[in-house]
């Protein structure tokens, strides 16, 4: 079955820290353990399960008093158009769907957090106690039942908002350019254009001022850093690998014409 | 395959795999397609919320007879509901949940019970309230009520069995001080002039300015309508403004401005503020003479106005037609003094000789107080500086009348708390916000009636005999008081009180000089106490029934929404109740049984005991009164189908209102006349905090020290949106937690300055203590952050133990230490309205050994 | 076979022993290592998973087969680790053939020009190098790498074993040392298996997995460096 593309945008001008997404969203996984693994509610509701938690809060702090400013960032997958969690999971455990979900099947993850290496945001988060490493799945099963995503559907403040990925875009432009208007400076959308060559458009967007993308862990050029060096590693390795073999075939072949080109080779002059 | 721990551990035995091998049953995947049809398979029950006291409209849905989703009722303008309440489950499913009745074997206060039999526990209560009876003291059971499970129904048996002291939490919160403070500006009442918290409110949606005083609308509780009205505010492009000891994190990060006021300091900071707005004009001339008092001619001696001609009733008056109230104004068209009604241009300034008394404009008088306290003063003061004051001035000029000062929630905070919410209300007058788009508008409701009998033949309750006969309590709001209760134990007046029933409050943790409540119960005959999860005060019950929470029952239809239209829901059962718990209206039933005889039984509860809740409803709905134009859009039908009904909003349009003046006071006569009686009495030291004009009366604190040691603080306490009260149902909770724990909401935060000075860092141990109690040492994490003025110590409310520390094994999810300042404040109160200045104190801090 | 009876012991049987079960143990290691590497090689544990998981599990073939990989994995390297300690022990106590052979009284250079003239000469020529000890410069180089990047795998790995309670850096930078290592060792067995069993090494190869020795006369012309006092 094939769905539409999707999106989500969340608005950190309209957001007013309630958390009520952070926590509906770790309800809603605990509500699918129940569902797809008959792991009740009432167990799952009091445990800490922290890895439940798709949507997680990062507070900063910047300045000194009283020109301080304090910023309580999300930190959430972002869904990238070219997921790099997706490329280097050994177990294509990732997939991305046509909604543009980027989802990892926890029945194929093995946990080797190669994901959590790769992602630019430093999102995938690992359970010890399951061995598996968790994600926001962008609630693809609801959203493919035509409702909101959880952390949508929570946010008393119409700061979160998903739907038809075209929709979102649109409402998010708009809203990007009312606040750059009211509040004189540059509000922009992170995600609806392509952020770089790396992680390409995002399905889950953010609308910030400008100057505080960083604030917002909202990296103008996200990469993989460290493991990033393990993909080059492979093209060249195995670049060096073909070369090796290439370079031994051809002694093998050079040697097979020189040994029979002699009678016998100097090594075995005495047999 | 479950994901359990358990589970895990015992097919984890490929350890070198460092993960399972699962077998059995077969998987689905998390992200497997999943059609419409898996969701709609959920029963759907709509009920408020009750994480906290704002009853917001929400929808539960259950499978297999679980809560496994809560969503915020849809049928609403602003279907909001807050992390709270969307961690409910947390809280019904809660381990450490009191699940069955217990009795006390150890010490009051050392948290020793066994269990016992729900017919037990309840005899030993009943037994104990027959034999009060009986020895004809009825009214010595003192009940105190907050989150109880049986609404209507338990005011009624206490008051059936005798007892009218029913000693409610309002002191700590909305008071006295919050309704006096918009009462004096707005009138309203009997004789005290009393306005709600939700009289007025910010038209948030359509504001560009808005200024939040003591105030955090997202942490800080009503999330419908207040939230989502906030919200849609910001994402219109609302500025806002924050006036407030510590940044909070809700009222917008980056386009907002903090001024951080000096705890207290904020009645220097509005002086300073008004000042501004006398200087440049920037106040509403028209809106002022129109709907006001400022061209009320005022004696410069007395304050009071130079005449005024009070309002007659109807039925007072001699040819049965209402007189409004009238007064003596400079007409500048005829150049002379004349009543208001005559005049036809009346001057909002200037000082005038009449017959020998010197008299001003009230606007004059307003102007000319301000001029007295510099900007200068008012910086210094508040902390504030002169350049934010002024530029404040200017933006709401520039926005005016689509801008507002909040005027502040959970407001008895500092002795000049009261003379705070005056001034607010005030300078929202100068700027003439009231009853205009993007300003205050107001709010409506709906009125609910109770089926159950009242009986008026007790004996006068402690509040009201010390509201009649105690100097400083003259001004109480006896129905929303409850530490009157450690003082008449204390002194046995007006007699003593011998058992106190606990439904669902917490007053050690909840009221300012906890510790004083402890000790209070400690001396009773008898505590008993109903309660879904443990808190403070139950370590000092003798008996506790557990209470179901309010996902475990029904409820009556409720209607106290702080809305500008009305609202009415629904609240249904959603689960059976957990463990041997029972819902309120079963245990009070059930008590009823035991002090009434068969026949008052039968007659006050028998139509109840049979019908349920459904009995109560339908009368709520025969009896229902609206006004026409809600009546001609009220459906019973809908109400049930939506859980909800909304009423029509109030009009957007400024309201005359029932003050002695008959007009909005800008200059209240309530403080006036009362500064004149106090004065008279000889109590200026009261007198001051009445006072109509723009005067700066000191905090308690203030009157303790000048200055602070390098090691003191004044110790502020705010909502966070993860925690709400002292009840265990946001303190227990691991879903909040697991959010909090980010916030490091347990922590108690000072500024990062101070902290160095005194070689503190992030993480470190304090111990803290009040000044005036200095054995009363509690300890808690600290936290410096920039986000923080330097005079304060904050703490987020009802997230830690605090100094009950025995607490720690019956909620072990809740952080085992941490600063509730109420457990170690004082026992005073506010000058004669007499709620609980909640801050007004200072604590020491120093390293924890 | 040389008229000349007399023979010279090139492998003790510790090192006969221990090569061929690192023979073992690098086939286990690369074709457990691999799915864990790349989703490329995905079909490996797939093959391996498919058979278990229809009779013991219901789980994902993938997921089984990389599980068994990685615990293959683990214990082999637990294996080649016990394995490695006796051996290094045992090496500590021979003479070690394993070190540039520089002379004292010639340069770097000079030294490295005339090895790798040996080596053409050996591997070029076909024919007897003129200074080249038990093993030429090549081989040392590539003994010594051999050596380092073991370390480097074993400390990476037991890194990525616990990775769980290491910080995501730390994790990241051994697991990108794992690759290296891994891309170092494909490369070096690469020429390594075929240079063994190219004609010209043939006495050595037979050496090492016949009974360890070579004939004398045949190893003085081939290692003339081992025979100079």
């Amino acid at each position: 079955m094939s769905y539409e593309k999707m999106a989500v945008c969340y608005d950190t001008q309209s957001c007013i820290k309630c958390f009520a997404c952070v926590i509906s969203c770790s309800t809603e996984n605990r509500m699918r353990l129940q569902r797809d693994y008959n792991y009740t509610v009432e167990k799952s509701m009091v445990e800490e399960q922290a890895h439940l938690n798709y949507l997680t809060v990062e507070c900063s702090e910047k300045g000194k008093f009283p020109n301080v400013l304090q910023i309580a960032a999300f930190k959430h997958c972002q869904h990238c158009d070219n997921p790099k969690c997706m490329e280097i999971c050994p177990a294509l455990a990732i997939s991305k769907k046509d909604t543009g979900a980027v989802v990892i099947n926890q029945e194929r993850c093995v946990g080797c957090q190669a994901c959590k290496d790769v992602c630019p945001y430093d999102v995938p988060r690992y359970s010890k106690d399951t061995g598996k490493t968790y994600k926001c799945t962008m609630c693809h099963d609801r959203l493919t039942s035509g409702m909101p995503t959880a952390c949508a559907a929570a946010c008393p403040s119409v700061a979160i908002f998903s739907g038809k990925q075209e929709e979102v875009i649109a409402e998010a432009r708009k809203r990007a350019e009312h606040y750059s208007k009211v509040f004189n400076k540059e509000y922009f959308v992170y995600g609806a254009d392509k952020v770089n060559d790396t992680v390409g458009t995002l399905s889950y967007m953010t609308i910030a001022p400008l100057e505080n993308r960083d604030d917002y862990l909202l990296p103008a050029d996200p990469t993989s850093g460290v493991a990033g060096g393990r993909e080059i590693t492979k093209v060249i390795g195995t670049a060096a690998i073909i070369g090796t073999a290439a370079a031994v075939a051809g002694h093998a072949v050079y040697s097979a014409v020189k040994l029979s080109g002699k009678d016998e080779h100097k090594e075995n002059e005495n047999e | 395959m479950k994901l359990t721990r358990r589970n895990f551990m015992k097919t984890s035995v490929a350890g070198l795999a460092g993960a399972a091998i699962y077998s059995g049953s077969p998987l689905k995947a998390e992200a497997r397609e999943i059609t419409s049809a898996d969701f709609g398979v959920e029963n759907r029950t709509f009920l408020t919320c009750r994480m906290c006291a704002q009853n917001c409209p929400m929808v539960a849905y259950t499978r297999d007879g679980r809560l496994v989703r809560i969503d915020a009722n849809p049928n609403t303008p602003y279907p909001s509901i807050c992390g709270r309440g969307r961690a409910a489950a947390a809280a019904l499913y809660d381990p450490q949940r009191i699940k069955t009745p217990l009795i006390r074997t150890g010490k009051r206060g050392s948290g020793e019970f066994r269990s016992a039999s729900w017919n037990e526990a309840l005899d030993l209560v009943g037994n104990k309230m027959l034999q009060l009876r009986d020895e004809g003291e009825p009214h010595s059971v003192a009940y105190f009520p907050r989150f109880n499970s049986a609404s209507l129904l338990d005011d009624t048996i206490f008051n059936l069995y005798g007892t009218d002291n029913l000693f409610s939490y309002g002191d700590t919160c909305f008071g006295s001080t919050n309704q006096l403070g918009l009462g004096s500006v707005f009138g309203g009442g009997d004789d005290e002039p009393r306005q709600g918290n939700s009289s007025v409110m910010g038209d948030y949606e359509n504001a560009k300015l808005a200024v939040l005083i003591g105030r955090n609308p997202v942490g800080g509780l009503v999330a419908f309508p207040w939230g989502g009205m906030f919200g849609r505010g910001r994402k219109n492009g609302m500025k806002t403004v924050l006036v407030d000891p510590k940044k909070s994190l809700g009222v917008g990060e980056t386009d907002t401005e903090w001024l951080p006021v000096i705890p207290g300091g904020d009645v220097a900071f509005l002086i300073g503020l008004a000042g501004e707005l006398f200087t440049n004009k920037y106040y509403d001339e028209e809106f002022l003479k129109e709907y006001t008092n400022a061209d009320m001619l005022i004696n410069t001696e007395t304050l009071q106005p130079l005449y005024l001609q009070e309002r007659i009733s109807e039925d007072d008056a001699e040819d049965g037609i209402a007189v409004e109230p009238d007064y003596q104004v400079f007409d500048t068209a005829t150049n002379s003094i004349m009543m208001k009604s005559g005049a036809a241009s009346p001057s909002l300034y200037g000082e005038y000789d009449v017959d020998g008394v010197k008299a001003k404009t009230a606007l004059q008088m307003l102007m000319d107080s301000c001029k007295e306290f510099t900007i200068e003063k008012a910086a210094e003061k508040s902390g504030i500086s002169i350049e934010q004051i002024k530029k404040l001035a200017k933006d709401l000029n520039d926005t005016r009348p689509a801008c507002f000062l909040e005027r502040g929630y959970r407001a008895t905070r500092y002795f000049n708390s009261l003379h705070e919410k005056q001034l607010i209300s005030v300078i929202n007058g100068l700027l003439g916000v009231y009853g205009r788009k993007g300003g205050l508008i107001y709010g409506r409701y709906a009125y609910l009636e109770s089926p159950f009998d009242y009986s008026d033949s007790n004996e006068i309750s402690v509040n009201m005999w010390f509201k009649e006969n105690v100097e400083g309590f003259e001004l109480a709001d006896p129905y929303n008081m409850r530490r009157t209760f450690p003082l008449a134990v204390e002194r046995e007046e007006p007699y003593k009180l011998r058992m106190a029933f606990l439904n669902g409050q917490n007053p050690i943790g909840g009221s300012v000089g906890g510790h004083k409540m402890a000790k209070a119960l400690e001396k009773m005959e008898m505590v008993a106490a109903i309660s879904p999860f443990w808190n403070e005060s139950l370590l000092y019950a003798d008996v506790i029934l557990p209470d179901t929470t309010f996902l475990e029952r029904s409820e009556p239809l409720f209607g106290q929404y702080k809305a500008t239209f009305p609202v009415i829901t629904v609240h249904d059962q959603v689960v059976e109740p957990m463990f041997e718990t029972r819902n309120g209206y079963w245990i009070m039933l059930a008590i009823a049984k035991r002090i009434f005889d068969e026949d008052e039984y039968a007659s006050y509860f028998g139509d109840f005991e049979a019908g349920g809740i459904k009995y109560i409803v339908d009368y709520q709905l025969d009896n229902l009164y609206l006004d026409d134009e809600d009546a001609a859009i009220f459906s019973r039908r809908k109400l049930i189908e939506d859980g909800v009904w909304c009423g029509v909003p109030a009009p957007v349009k400024p309201m005359n209102k029932p003050t002695p003046s008959g007009k909005l006071e800008v200059y209240s006569l309530f403080m006036a006349k009362w500064n004149e009686r106090l004065k008279s009495e000889g109590r200026d030291k009261d007198a001051q905090y009445y006072n109509p004009l723009f005067t700066c009366p000191p905090t308690y604190y203030q009157t303790l020290k000048e200055q602070l040691d390098s090691d003191e603080f004044i110790p502020i306490t705010g909502f966070s949106p993860l925690s709400s009260f002292t009840g265990a149902q946001t303190r227990n909770n691991i879903l909040l937690k697991n959010v909090g724990s980010k916030l490091n909401y347990s922590a108690v935060f000072i500024n990062t300055d101070r902290g160095n000075a005194l070689g503190l860092k992030s993480g470190d141990l304090v111990e803290i203590f009040n000044i005036e109690e200095p054995s009363l040492i509690v300890k808690a994490e600290v936290q410096l952050s920039e986000t923080v003025e330097p005079h304060t110590l904050f703490t987020y409310y009802g997230v830690g133990n605090g100094l009950y520390r025995k607490l720690a094994d019956k909620l072990s999810v809740a952080s085992p230490i941490g600063l509730n300042p109420n457990h170690i404040g004082n026992l005073t109160f506010m000058p004669v309205e007499a709620s609980a200045p909640s801050q007004d104190f200072i604590v020491k801090i120093r390293r924890a050994k | 076979m040389s008229s000349s009876n007399e023979k010279i012991t090139l492998f003790s049987n510790m090192q006969m022993w221990y090569h061929k079960h690192v023979i073992h143990f690098m086939m286990i290691f690369i074709f457990t290592g691999l799915p864990i590497l790349s989703h490329s090689f995905s079909w490996i544990a797939y093959l391996i998973g498919v058979p278990i998981s229809v009779f013991y599990s219901t789980a994902e073939p993938t997921y089984v087969g990389i599980e068994i990989c990685r615990a293959l994995h683990r214990i082999t390297a637990m294996l080649w680790i016990t394995l490695s300690i006796p051996f290094a022990f045992s090496m500590l106590f021979k003479k070690w053939h394993l070190a540039f052979k520089k002379r004292k009284d010639e340069s770097w250079k000079t030294y490295v020009t005339e090895e790798l003239a040996d080596m053409k000469t050996m591997y070029i020529d076909f024919s007897y190098p003129k200074r080249a000890g038990k093993y030429n410069l090549g081989q040392i180089a590539a003994g010594l790498a051999v050596i380092v990047f073991s370390l480097i795998m074993i400390v990476s790995g037991l890194f990525l074993w616990f990775r769980v309670s290491l910080d995501s850096t730390t994790v990241s930078i051994m697991r990108l040392l794992h690759d290296i290592g891994f891309t170092v060792f494909v490369i070096f067995l690469i020429i390594h298996i075929y240079l063994a069993v190219h004609p010209v090494n043939q006495a050595g190869y037979n050496a090492m997995f016949r009974d360890g020795k070579d004939d004398l006369e045949h190893a003085k012309k081939k290692h003339p460096g081992m025979f100079v006092k």
